[in-house]
């Protein structure tokens, strides 16, 4: 084939190929992308329906609302295994006398296992007599910035609805609410209601647990791979377990002699006596690196890392001591019953940049 | 001498306040100037007119009724203005709060009684009721949503529930982490 030489040649051939181009099949690809995408949703929509519950719990006497009467919420949730056991949000059951779900027609007593205020999650079990369907745990690890998700609840009275966004990003906190892991936040407009209820991803997967709603469309889900550990803590010790290792860490930021973009490092503050890192040989001022085999960079590196950390378990932590890289080895001990607060925030006015890596001018140690 | 310099000087020359020669100079250009003249003209007739009215004095009645006015203004602009209720209740022509003025603890009384009523009606249905409420899907910006008592008393849905989804109202990226414990 011979290439048009001529400019008007040239352009009945750009002519023909853009003709050719719109008239060709794949002119309806994307018509049929849709039609996939539309059937894919609604068959996962129609797989999950059963196993996606509204719940409700009456709450003491409310005095500031009129009649004075017990309080009754309703949320939504959803079953995590063929025994009965469902998960949904906190804020239902928080000090619930009474909780029951509507399912297959029927208002079912469900019984509490166990609640985690900090992650905003409850495991209950509902009494149903027979197997219960269950939607399948993914992998929330495996969700990506734009992957598309599917959060499902009952808003209001209506029947369960179906709600199709994008994760937005994982974030560790949203102004002053510190999450104490990573939560996922996708674009889904959200109604009340629909606090409880699971996010899914393209495959059907939970991948997480809507709790939280911020400005009009957009809302934050525990991670699927949160709510596993959480719920295998309270079924095996009965309530939600955390890992303590008792350093007080910050986060600081310097600039790279090399005029690199700012960079950020996580160094240790005070080490609380009577605590694993008061044996293991933590020096203040020392700059984590990684633990285990997570890089730290940020105080979000370390609370994702030690979320899913167990009491007993024996960590490799690498610092950086006076120019030189250490590594510290600590067993994981159980965090008190009643801790401190966990994250301390401050009002951010100016971002602190320093010019040297190594010198934390001593100002910014308390 | 142009036109701007001889409007200036016209109202001195009408005044007879200009020296003789300029004088002169004022009056040669308004015999040739159409536009001044006319100018000087309003200007005569606007002397007239002050004239006049410098000798006008208002009558005694204005001064009988002057204060009087000068009060009721004063009272109209400084009289505290009447509430929703006392306009809704004069435009109704009733008095206001009927059942208050002849005996607070009656209406207290009668309240209660309608309030235990209303309650007692409502309790069977509080679990089995699922009625839409038109109130609460209009609400769609809050998190926990009640609807308002008296919407609920007319849908006879008295024990709206709330609808779980927590909220954050913080704005983003306001605080940063200043330390952690782990």
């Amino acid at each position: 084939m011979r290439w048009p030489v001529s400019t008007s040649n040239r352009r009945r051939f750009a002519v023909a190929v853009c003709c050719l181009l719109v008239l060709s099949p794949r002119a309806g690809h994307t018509a049929s992308t849709l039609e996939t995408m539309n059937a894919e949703v609604t068959g996962l929509c129609e797989r999950s329906q059963d196993a996606i519950i509204r719940i409700h719990a009456e709450g003491p006497t409310e005095v500031s609302r009129a009649p004075f009467g017990p309080s009754h919420r309703v949320s939504s949730g959803f079953f995590i295994d063929a025994d009965g056991r469902f998960v949904t949000a906190d804020t239902l059951v928080e000090n619930a006398a009474k909780i029951w779900a509507d399912w297959h027609g029927r208002h079912l007593s469900a019984r509490l296992l166990g609640r985690d205020p900090l992650t905003k999650l409850a495991l209950l079990q509902l009494d149903a007599g027979q197997p219960t369907p269950h939607l399948p745990l993914g992998n929330s690890d495996d969700l990506r910035v734009g992957s598309m998700v599917v959060a499902i609840g009952f808003p209001y009275e209506l029947p369960s609805t179906p709600v199709v966004g994008f994760v937005a990003g994982l974030d560790i906190s949203c102004g002053r609410q510190i999450f104490p892991v990573n939560h996922i936040r996708a674009g889904c407009r959200l109604s009340p209601g629909q606090g409880g209820g699971p996010l899914l991803n393209a495959s059907g997967e939970v991948v997480g647990l809507v709790v939280a709603a911020h400005g009009d469309d957009q809302c934050y889900s525990l991670p699927v791979n949160a709510v596993k550990k959480i719920c295998a803590d309270i079924v095996t010790h009965g309530s939600p377990q955390y890992p303590w290792v008792g350093l007080d860490v910050s986060e600081h930021q310097f600039t790279n002699a090399l005029a690199g973009p700012p960079q950020w490092q996580v160094f240790v503050r005070e080490i609380f006596s009577n605590t694993p890192a008061a044996t293991a040989g933590f020096h203040e001022r020392d700059i984590l690196l990684s633990i285990a085999t997570n890089e730290i960079h940020r105080s979000a590196d370390v609370l994702n890392t030690m979320f899913y950390r167990h009491g007993g378990e024996t960590l490799s932590i690498a610092v950086l001591r006076a120019g030189a890289t250490q590594e510290v080895k600590i067993i994981v001990g159980q965090r008190p019953s009643e801790p401190e607060p966990v994250v301390r925030l401050i009002p951010v006015l100016v971002v602190p940049v320093s010019p040297i890596p190594s010198a934390i001018p001593t100002a910014d140690r308390r | 001498m142009n036109c701007r310099q001889t409007k200036q000087l016209l109202h001195d020359f009408t005044d007879g306040r200009l020296a003789e020669s300029v004088a002169r100079e004022v009056q040669r250009h308004v015999a040739e100037c159409s536009d001044c003249r006319v100018f000087q003209q309003r200007d005569r007739q606007l002397q007239q007119l002050l004239a006049v009215k410098r000798h006008e004095t208002p009558g005694p009645d204005y001064f009988n009724n002057f204060l009087v006015e000068f009060h009721q203004r004063l009272a109209e602009v400084t009289a505290p203005r009447a509430t929703f209720w006392q306009r809704l209740s004069d435009r109704l022509r009733i008095e206001p709060l009927v059942v208050l003025r002849s005996g607070f603890m009656p209406a207290l009384g009668a309240a209660f009684v309608v309030a235990l009523l209303l309650r007692g009606s409502a309790l069977p249905a509080r679990v089995e009721s699922h009625t839409p409420n038109v109130a609460m899907l209009n609400a769609t910006t809050v998190s926990t949503v009640e609807a308002p008592a008296l919407l609920a008393v007319a849908q006879t849905d008295f024990h709206t529930p709330r609808y779980v989804l927590d909220r954050i109202t913080t704005a983003p990226a306001s605080y940063e982490v200043a330390s952690i414990h782990f």
